[in-house]
C-alpha cells in the first residue's frame, strides 16, 4: 500500500517537473556550459567570508587554497607544490610556479601571504580567522616559500590552508577594488579554472572558464558555469529529471526516493562528518542533574525515530559523536571504544530508575529548542514524547533555521535543550570531540552546547591538540570522550548522509563529507 | 487641495518616524544575536564575534546606531544586508517588479471576476443565480491565502501539470505564468468584497429614477445594465479597489511565503528570520510608507471621483 | 440576500458553530491521546479505526483535528476577547473625553495602523519569542485600533444624546456615564464587529502558525497542522486538507453570522427610531 502512494506521489513529482520547467528558457550556450542548482544566494565572492553551503561551491572554482583535501580527507598539494613541518610550531609551503590569475598577472608569494593575512585581520571580521587562531608570524622566506610560525603546537592547523581560509586571492586587484571587492560590481579575482562574470542577487551566478589555469588536467570540458538559486527541493529534482540543472548538492533527504527513481539522474552519497544531537544545559537546573538527563536519553526510543524518519539517509550515531567516516586514524580504537561504550540505547525501565536515582524524583520541567528540519522537529517531539512517559514535561519552541544557529552559539546559553547539527570542518575526529566538550567553547561564538565543564576532560583536550602523534591524540581524545559519557551531556542521535546528485552526462566528482571545501568544478566533464 | 496634500504629507513625517523607531527597537529585542550569523553560523571566537559587532556597528550605543540609520535613510541609503552584504535599497528596487506585478495581476483577477459576478447577481437578485454567487463569494472570502495556494499547487501543478508549482519566472510572460495561481489565490479573498460593492451599488442604482426612466423608454435590459447601472456602481468600487491595495501589501507576504516568490514580502520574512537588522528595517519602512501613501492616493481618488467631497 | 435565506444561513452558520465548538470541548473524549506517537504507522492511511489516517510520528489525524480546534477557537477566543476589553475601554474614553486624550490615542493608532497587521504580528513575533501566548498578545494588539474606532465614533454621537446630558446633570461620574449609559448602547454595533473579527482572527491565527509562530509542537492548531503538512504534500495530502477545510468551515461560519446580525442591527435601529 505505501509503495503504492509513493509511486503515486512520484508520478505528481515527475508532472510537476515538466510544469516547473517548461517554461524555463533553454539556455543559449546549454552545449557548453553547466548549471548547479543552489540551495540559496551567496554570501560574497570573497573566500573570507565563504563558509557556507551556497556561498563555497560558487567562490571555491574561482580561488583555489594552498592545499587541498583529497575525496577521503588526505592532504593534497595544490598552490603550494609541497610543504614540510620542520618541528611543530613551523610550516614551511613551497609555492608553485607560473600560476596566473584569471587577469594574466602571475601569482606570487606577497599575494599568498596577503592572503592569509587578510583573513586573520581583525577588520575583515572573517569567520573563518579562527582557523588561523594559533599563527604566530607569515614570513617571506624567499620568492617561492613561505614561513608560518605558530604560537604554540596546534595538531590541526595542517587543514587550514585546504580550506577557504587558506585561498589565494590577487592583491593587486583587492587593493583596487577594496570599496566594492566581493559584491556583484566588484567581483572576485583568483587563480581558479573558473573567472567571475556576473552576479544577478537572489537569481545566479555566471562564470566563464579560464583557460590559462595552470592545471590543464583539471580543466573542465564546458566554457561556462551558471549557479542557479533554486531554493525549492521539488523543483530542484524537477530540473535534474528535464535536464536543465546539471548537478546539484546538498539535495534534500525527503525527495530522496524520487530522484532515486529518475533514470538520468546520478546519486552520490557519503556518510558525513556531521551529528544531529541534543545538548542539556548542564549549567542550569534542572538538567545539571546527570541522572535526570540519563533518565530522559534512556526515554527515548531513538532507533524507531531513525526507522520511520531517517531510514537509509544516516546511520545511528548510538550516542557517539564520531561517525565511522570519520576515524580517519586510529580506526580500531574508535571502533573498539563505540563498541564497549554506554550507549544508553531505549529502557523505559532504566529511565525510570534514573529518574528516581535523581533529585528529580517527581519529574522536571523544560524547554526545548529546535528548528523545522524534518529530522529535528520529529526528533524532539519523540524526545517530548518519551520525556513525558517518565513525567518530565519538555517543552518545544520552533525556531527558524538562522534562530536556532543564533542561539545555539550564543553566550547567554539561554536553554534547557537545544536540538541542533554539527559538522566537523576538517577530517579529524577531534573536530568532533573538543568542540562539544571543552569547557574554553562554552562561551559568545563556542560550540559547547551542553556548557560542559570537566578539568579532566579539558586536560585531556588540551593535551592532544599540540600532539602531533595521531595515534596518542585518539588516545587521549577516547578517554575525554569515555569521561564525558559517564555525565551525558549530549545525545547524539545520527550522522545525517550528505548527498549530491547530478546529471549521469556529468562525470568527474567524487563526494566528500567536508564537500564545502572542494572545486565541484575540477576536473568535470559534461561531453557533448 | 493642494494645502490639503501637502497636510497630509506632512502628517505623515512623524507616523514613519515613529514607525520607524518601533521597527527599531522591536528588532533588537530579538534573542537572536546577528553577529553570530554573521558569523558564519558556526562556531567562532569571542574575538573574532567583537571584531564584527565592531564592523557592522553592532557594538554602538543604541541611539547612535539609529541615527547612522536614520541619516542614511533619509538620504535614501537604507544601509547594507548584513547577510548579503548588498545594498538594502538596491534589494527592494529588485524585489519590487515581483510584488508589483503580483499585486497587479490579483486586482486584475479579482475585478475581472468580481464585476461580471456581481452584475449577474444584482440582475437575478434573490434568485438562485445570486445565492450562489453571493455564497461563492463567502467561501472565497474565508478560505485562507496559504490553504487556497496548497490547493492550487496539489491540483494544478502536481495533479494537472499545468502551472508551476514553485518561484517565479525571468521576463514577463514567464513570469505571468509563474504568478498565475499565488494571483488567483490572492485574488480570491478581494473578490468578496469587490463582488458584494459592485451587486449593492448595481441594485441601488437599478432601483433608481433615471434607470427606472431608461427602462420605461424601452432602452433593452443589457444597455440598461451596463451602461447606466454599472456605470454608477463602479465609482464604490474604485474605493474599495484601492483600501485593497493596502491588504494585498500584507497578502503578498504569505503569498510569496508559500509560493516561494522572491518579492517584498519574502525579502522580509527572510530578514525577520535571519536577524538581518538592515533588511528588515529597510523592508518594513519601504511597506509602511508605501502603505500610508497608498492610503492617501485613495483619499484623493475617492475626492476626485465624488464631488460631494471636497478636501481643504 | 432574502430574508428567508438569510434566516436559513444564521441557522446554519449556528449549527456549524455549536458542531464544531462541540467537538472542540468534548476532544478529550476521543479515543486516542493527540500526542500519542507509534512511529510504526507513521503515515498510515485511513481505516476503521482511524478514519483520517495518522501524521508523520504515527499520531490520529482526526484526534488531533478535534484538539487542534479547540486551541484554534480558544486563541481566537482570546483574541477577540482582550482585543474588544481593551478596544471598547479606549474607545470610550477617547469618544467621551476627547482633547488631547482623543488625539494622543489616534496617533498612536495611527502609527500603529501604518504596519499591515500581519507584519506588525510577525515583527513582534520574531522578538518576544515564539508561541501562542506571544501570537494572541500581537494579534490583540493589532485588532484593537478597529474595536476603538468604532466605539470612539458610536461614542461621539451617543454624547451629545439627551440621556448622557441627564446623567450629566445628575452628577454621575464620567466612568458611569461611559460603562453604564453608553456601553450599552453601543453593544449591538460592538457585537456584528466581534462576529467578524472572530472569523478574520481565525484566519490570521492560523497565518502566524503556518509561519511557525503559532503554537508550538507538539501542541497543534489548524494552521501548524497545515503548514506540517506541506512536507507530505505529495504522499498524504489529506494531512492539509483536513485542518485547511476545518478553518474554511469555520470563518465561513462566523462570517455568515456576523452578516446576519449586521442585517437585523440595520433594521432595527430605524424601527426604534420610529417609535421614539
Amino acid at each position: 500500500m505505501r509503495k503504492a502512494v509513493y509511486s503515486i506521489g512520484l508520478s505528481l513529482v515527475i508532472v510537476a517537473a515538466f510544469a516547473s520547467l517548461s517554461c524555463v528558457k533553454k539556455d543559449a550556450a546549454a552545449g557548453g556550459s553547466l548549471v548547479f542548482a543552489l540551495t540559496g544566494d551567496i554570501a560574497a565572492l570573497d573566500p573570507a567570508q565563504a563558509y557556507d553551503f551556497t556561498t563555497n561551491p560558487v567562490v571555491n572554482s574561482i580561488t583555489e587554497g594552498l592545499l587541498r583535501f583529497s575525496p577521503k580527507g588526505e592532504l593534497l598539494p595544490n598552490l603550494a607544490e609541497k610543504w614540510a613541518s620542520p618541528d611543530p610550531t613551523t610550516y614551511v609551503y613551497t609555492i608553485r610556479k607560473g600560476v596566473k590569475f584569471q587577469d594574466g598577472s602571475p601569482m606570487t608569494v606577497e599575494d599568498a601571504i596577503f592572503s592569509l593575512n587578510r583573513v586573520r585581520d581583525k577588520a575583515t571580521a572573517s569567520p573563518l580567522a579562527w582557523m588561523l587562531g594559533s599563527v604566530k608570524d607569515i614570513a617571506k622566506v624567499d620568492d617561492s616559500t613561505i614561513k608560518i610560525s605558530l604560537s604554540q603546537p596546534d595538531a590541526q592547523f595542517r587543514y587550514a590552508l585546504a580550506t577557504t581560509a587558506g585561498h589565494v586571492i590577487s592583491k593587486a586587484y583587492y587593493e583596487a577594488h577594496k570599496a566594492n571587492f566581493g559584491k556583484p560590481d566588484g567581483g572576485l579575482l583568483g587563480t581558479g579554472p573558473f573567472k567571475y562574470v556576473s552576479w544577478k542577487a537572489g537569481s545566479e551566478i555566471v562564470l566563464e572558464r579560464f583557460d590559462g589555469y595552470w592545471n590543464k588536467a583539471a580543466l573542465p570540458d564546458f566554457g561556462k558555469a551558471v549557479f542557479k538559486i533554486v531554493p525549492e527541493g521539488a523543483t530542484r529534482v524537477a530540473g535534474l529529471k528535464t535536464g536543465e540543472i546539471d548537478a546539484t548538492a546538498p539535495f534534500p533527504i525527503d525527495l530522496l526516493p524520487v530522484a532515486r527513481q529518475l533514470a538520468d539522474v546520478e546519486l552520490q552519497g557519503v556518510e558525513g562528518f556531521s551529528d544531529d544531537w541534543v545538548a542539556f544545559n548542564t549549567a542550569r537546573a534542572p538538567f545539571d542533574d546527570p541522572q535526570l538527563r540519563k533518565a530522559v536519553i534512556y526515554s527515548f526510543d531513538s532507533k524507531a525515530l531513525l526507522d520511520a524518519i531517517v531510514k537509509d539517509a544516516g546511520v545511528s550515531a548510538l550516542n557517539m559523536p564520531v561517525g565511522p567516516a570519520l576515524w580517519t586514524y586510529a580506526a580500531d580504537a574508535w571502533k573498539a571504544y563505540l563498541d564497549g561504550a554506554e550507549k544508553y540505547a531505549y529502557d523505559p525501565a532504566k529511565a525510570k530508575a534514573a529518574l528516581a536515582a535523581s533529585k528529580h524524583p517527581k519529574g522536571a520541567k523544560g524547554k526545548i529548542l529546535t528548528d523545522g528540519d524534518s529530522l529535528r522537529i520529529n526528533a524532539a517531539q519523540a524526545i517530548q514524547a518519551g520525556a513525558k512517559s517518565i513525567g518530565v514535561e519538555l517543552e518545544i519552541e520552533k525556531l527558524s533555521n538562522e534562530e536556532l544557529t543564533s542561539r545555539q552559539f550564543s553566550g547567554k546559553r539561554d536553554y534547557d535543550l537545544i536540538l541542533g547539527g554539527w559538522g566537523s570542518d576538517y577530517p579529524d575526529p577531534a573536530a568532533n570531540v573538543q568542540p562539544f566538550l571543552s569547557s574554553g567553547l562554552a562561551g559568545d561564538g563556542g560550540s559547547n552546547f551542553a556548557v560542559y565543564k570537566n578539568k579532566k576532560v579539558d586536560a585531556l583536550l588540551d593535551q592532544q591538540a599540540v600532539l602531533s602523534d595521531d595515534s596518542k591524540r585518539a588516545e587521549l581524545l577516547i578517554q575525554a570522550l569515555s569521561l564525558s559519557n559517564a555525565d551525558a551531556p549530549y545525545i547524539f542521535i545520527d550522522h545525517p548522509k550528505i548527498f549530491y546528485a547530478s546529471s549521469k552526462k556529468v562525470k568527474g566528482y567524487v563526494l566528500s563529507p567536508i564537500w564545502y571545501w572542494d572545486d565541484l568544478l575540477r576536473g568535470v566533464t559534461k561531453g557533448k | 487641495m493642494r494645502n490639503y496634500l501637502i497636510r497630509r504629507l506632512l502628517q505623515l513625517i512623524p507616523v514613519l518616524f515613529l514607525a520607524s523607531i518601533a521597527v527599531f527597537a522591536i528588532v533588537r529585542l530579538s534573542p537572536s544575536d546577528p553577529a553570530i550569523l554573521l558569523a558564519g553560523g558556526r562556531q567562532s571566537s569571542p574575538e573574532t564575534l567583537a571584531a564584527i559587532r565592531v564592523k557592522y556597528r553592532l557594538a554602538d550605543p543604541l541611539p547612535r546606531q539609529y541615527l547612522a540609520w536614520a541619516a542614511g535613510a533619509l538620504r535614501g541609503d537604507l544601509g547594507e544586508s548584513f547577510r548579503l552584504k548588498q545594498s538594502v535599497s538596491a534589494m527592494i528596487r529588485q524585489r519590487l517588479p515581483v510584488t508589483l506585478q503580483l499585486i497587479a495581476m490579483s486586482m486584475i483577477l479579482s475585478l475581472a471576476a468580481a464585476v461580471p459576478l456581481g452584475v449577474a447577481a444584482a440582475a437575478n437578485r434573490s434568485r438562485a443565480l445570486d445565492r450562489i454567487i453571493t455564497g461563492f463569494a463567502l467561501v472565497a472570502l474565508s478560505s485562507p491565502v496559504f490553504l487556497t495556494g496548497i490547493l492550487g499547487i496539489l491540483v494544478f501543478a502536481y495533479y494537472l501539470g499545468w502551472l508551476p508549482a514553485f518561484g517565479s519566472g525571468s521576463g514577463l510572460a514567464e513570469n505571468l505564468r509563474y504568478l498565475l495561481m499565488p494571483s488567483i489565490a490572492l485574488a480570491l479573498n478581494m473578490l468578496a468584497l469587490s463582488l458584494r460593492v459592485t451587486r449593492n451599488g448595481m441594485i441601488e442604482a437599478l432601483a433608481s429614477n433615471y434607470v427606472q426612466t431608461a427602462v420605461a423608454k424601452g432602452l433593452p435590459r443589457r444597455v440598461v445594465l451596463l451602461k447606466h447601472a454599472l456605470r454608477n456602481a463602479l465609482i464604490p468600487l474604485s474605493t474599495v479597489t484601492g483600501l485593497q491595495i493596502g491588504f494585498l501589501l500584507t497578502g503578498t507576504v504569505l503569498v510569496e511565503y508559500t509560493f516561494g516568490i522572491g518579492g517584498i514580502g519574502s525579502l522580509l520574512v527572510n530578514g525577520i528570520q535571519s536577524s538581518d537588522y538592515p533588511v528588515i528595517q529597510g523592508a518594513t519602512l519601504f511597506v509602511v510608507a508605501a502603505f500610508l501613501l497608498v492610503n492617501l492616493a485613495v483619499d484623493l481618488l475617492y475626492a476626485a471621483i465624488d464631488p460631494r467631497i471636497r478636501y481643504s | 440576500m432574502s430574508a428567508p435565506s438569510r434566516g436559513l444561513a444564521a441557522l446554519v452558520s449556528g449549527i456549524l458553530i455549536s458542531a464544531i465548538a462541540l467537538a472542540a470541548i468534548f476532544a478529550p473524549l476521543a479515543a486516542y491521546d493527540p500526542e500519542k506517537q507509534e512511529l510504526s504507522a507513521s503515515l498510515a492511511g485511513p481505516s476503521a479505526a482511524h478514519p483520517l489516517g495518522r501524521d508523520r510520528l504515527g499520531r490520529d489525524l482526526a484526534t488531533r483535528l478535534a484538539y487542534g480546534g479547540r486551541s484554534t477557537l480558544l486563541s481566537a477566543l482570546l483574541v477577540v476577547g482582550i482585543s474588544t476589553a481593551i478596544g471598547t475601554a479606549l474607545g470610550l474614553v477617547a469618544g467621551y473625553l476627547g482633547g488631547w486624550v482623543d488625539s494622543l490615542l489616534s496617533r498612536a493608532f495611527d502609527v500603529l495602523l501604518a504596519f499591515p497587521a500581519l507584519l506588525l504580528a510577525l515583527v513582534v513575533a520574531a522578538a518576544f519569542g515564539r508561541g501562542i501566548g506571544n501570537a494572541i498578545g500581537a494579534l490583540s494588539v493589532v485588532y484593537v485600533p478597529m474595536i476603538t474606532r468604532l466605539v470612539r465614533s458610536a461614542c461621539l454621537v451617543e454624547r451629545k444624546l439627551p440621556y448622557v446630558e441627564a446623567g450629566r446633570a445628575l452628577g454621575y461620574s464620567g466612568a458611569r456615564i461611559m460603562f453604564r449609559h453608553i456601553l450599552p448602547n453601543v453593544l449591538p454595533l460592538l457585537l456584528v464587529q466581534v462576529a467578524i473579527d472572530f472569523g478574520y482572527s481565525i484566519l490570521d491565527l492560523a497565518a502566524m502558525s503556518f509561519l511557525g509562530l503559532g503554537v508550538q509542537p507538539p501542541a497543534s492548531d489548524w494552521g501548524a497542522m497545515l503548514a506540517d503538512a506541506r512536507d507530505s504534500l505529495l504522499v498524504a495530502p489529506r494531512l492539509a486538507l483536513a485542518p485547511g477545510l476545518a478553518i474554511m468551515i469555520v470563518v465561513v461560519s462566523f462570517n455568515l453570522l456576523g452578516d446576519s446580525l449586521k442585517e437585523r442591527l440595520e433594521r432595527r435601529p430605524r424601527e426604534a427610531r420610529q417609535e421614539s
